[in-house]
């Protein structure tokens, strides 16, 4: 269909122009916390700042360009975490079966259904100072249970299908069949679901930074928007734009998931 | 073996019981590992050693670990929650009494919105699967679905009481209906999102049943079709997604009740974690996991009430 291939399309572009303001940033435009200038306090949207200058006279446009460096650092490694452990422990469960499924399944249903700011917050104060390594690990913990899911469900799925069945008549270890043929054919349900947990990761970091929890002085885009909705009714260019920021990040993975989907799996796409 | 209705609810509650006492010794063993002497925290630096032993004996910090979890049970018995040490009359339990009324009122709202417009819209986009509404639905559900409960809060203000002068800008004044509409209308979009999506799948393949071809075949059409014969069972997964939105609700209203200061369960936590506020953090833990424990109960309640086979087969 080709609303969906728009999907991808869209999503990808977003997603690459990300990684260049990420990947740039230092180069256009360097980031100086401390380039205060009293003259540009609250300065509307012109050319000069294309949007606005935040409460200390700093270009709001620099502050997201290196906001993109924190949103894609924190979602980019906790992600990487979540999907070894949760593949590992889903690709497990899957194809062993029993006691290892059952016990799998419970702690999945509460890591899922507990909600996971709740969990990051605590998790937070229990190491101590807000920083990097604490927001990524935290959301590492809170992210692997949707990869376990799936990876089981796909896992079982593909364990019942015949050429399965013949890799196990040719007498195969488990091992070689979880890892060179079974595994290799879940790869398009977890690039999507990849996708979709990198912006469920910029949504969360964004969402503990607003919270006064995230990296400790990164010009994280949650940071920006606290900052900014104090101000919001002198100043409301402050508030949007990070918030659009944010969101356009989250839209862009979430699109590029669904067209990965879409994409990867013509026959389970679009029921 | 079939089991009768009253045995099923029973080992469902202590099955519940013993996942809410799991989650209380959890919480309480994290709290002691989190870094920072939380009598420091509570009197500064620079306090008087009586001071500090009598408020470690309050809090009975000075008992080993088996003996304060006991006695915080006492406090669960009592139905106090344990008692501030600065004004003994005050209780952890009247403090989140005074709270819970706006979450329970933000919560039900949000979930009556989001269940209302992301029902209907899904049964909409499966009636007219792969058209331009279809599609167009699709699309704002995914960025419903990808906005941020804190954004859209300040823009919501920004739009209605700064720019319309619809409603008092906020402040003091800032009362009556907006208060709590515009903090469900921030937590909203994305569990109306999820509603739509597994209830437009779940329409879709409900309409290719054979019982609604036979439902056709007998003449009936349209509206009546979708609604009276297709929505009952396939609100059924909907139900369970509906039911896992609620812990979501909770989380997202932390970051909305910072935006439209409003007092509230997660805030009150985050107030207690922050002061190292021991046992608000443990009451506050508690109510949160009864509430996740009810939502379970009545998610599975409502599935026996629109699902007749939950009703006979195993528990």
């Amino acid at each position: 269909m080709r609303g969906r291939s728009l999907y991808l399309r869209l999503g990808g572009g977003v997603i690459l122009l990300l990684v260049a303001a990420a990947l740039l940033a230092p180069l256009v435009a360097p980031f100086d916390p401390s380039a205060v200038s009293l003259a540009d306090q609250f300065a509307t949207p012109s050319w000069r700042h294309p949007f606005g200058a935040d409460e200390s006279g700093r270009d709001l446009l620099m502050l997201l360009l290196h906001g993109t460096r924190v949103a894609l650092g924190v979602s980019i490694p906790s992600v990487a975490i979540s999907a070894l452990v949760g593949i590992g422990l889903g690709a497990v469960a899957g194809q062993r079966g029993g006691l290892i499924d059952g016990l799998l399944l419970r702690a999945v249903d509460v890591a899922l259904a507990f909600p996971g700011v709740l969990l990051s917050i605590f998790l937070l104060f229990l190491l101590g100072k807000p920083s990097y390594t604490g927001v990524v690990l935290t959301l590492s913990l809170t992210g692997w249970a949707s990869f376990a899911r799936i990876t089981r469900a796909e896992v079982l799925r593909q364990r019942g299908m015949s050429y399965a069945e013949a890799a196990r008549a040719l007498g195969l270890s488990r091992g070689r069949i979880l890892l060179r043929h079974l595994l290799p054919n879940c790869a398009s349900a977890l690039l999507s679901q990849t996708s979709f947990a990198l912006g469920a990761a910029v949504l969360a970091e964004a969402a503990l930074s607003f919270l006064g929890l995230g990296p400790y002085g990164a010009p994280s885009w949650g940071a920006a928007l606290d900052q900014g909705a104090s101000f919001f009714l002198i100043a409301p260019h402050l508030a949007i734009f990070p918030g659009l920021a944010i969101l356009s990040a989250v839209l862009g993975f979430n699109f590029l998931g669904d067209g990965l989907r879409d994409h990867l799996d013509p026959q389970q796409g679009f029921a | 073996m079939h089991r009768t209705l009253l045995q099923r609810l029973v080992l469902r509650l202590a099955a519940l019981g013993s996942s809410v006492f799991a989650v209380l010794v959890a919480v309480f063993i994290m709290l002691r590992l989190i870094p920072g002497d939380p009598v420091t925290a509570m009197l500064g630096e620079e306090s008087r050693a009586a001071d500090r032993a009598a408020l470690t004996h309050c809090l009975r910090l000075d008992l080993p670990l088996h003996r304060q979890f006991l006695g915080f049970l006492g406090d669960i018995g009592s139905g106090t929650l344990g008692r501030y040490c600065d004004a003994p009359d005050q209780t952890v339990a009247h403090e989140i009494l005074q709270v819970f009324p706006y979450t329970l009122a933000l919560a039900c709202s949000a979930f009556l919105l989001a269940a209302t417009v992301g029902i209907g819209a899904g049964v909409w986009a499966a009636r007219r699967a792969g058209s331009g509404v279809d599609l167009t639905l699709l699309s704002v559900g995914m960025i419903a679905l990808s906005l941020p409960a804190f954004w859209v809060g300040p823009m919501l203000l920004l739009l209605f009481a700064q720019t319309l002068r619809f409603t008092p800008p906020p402040g003091d004044a800032f009362l009556g209906w907006t208060d709590l509409l515009f903090p469900a209308l921030a937590i909203a979009p994305a569990m109306a999102a999820r509603l739509m999506r597994t209830t437009r799948s779940s329409m879709l393949d409900v309409l290719s049943a054979p019982f609604i071809t036979a439902a056709r075949a007998r003449g009936v059409s349209g509206l009546r079709l979708s609604l009276k014969h297709a929505l009952g069972a396939a609100l059924v997964p909907v139900v369970s997604v509906a039911g896992l939105q609620l812990g979501g609700l909770l989380a997202g209203a932390i970051v909305v009740e910072k935006i439209f200061a409003r007092p509230g369960l997660g805030s009150l936590m985050l107030d207690g974690l922050f002061a190292r506020n021991y046992p608000l953090v443990q009451g506050c833990v508690l109510v949160i996991a009864l509430l996740f424990v009810l939502s379970n109960l009545l998610t599975d309640l409502v599935h026996a009430a629109v699902d007749p086979r939950m009703r006979s087969e195993g528990a």
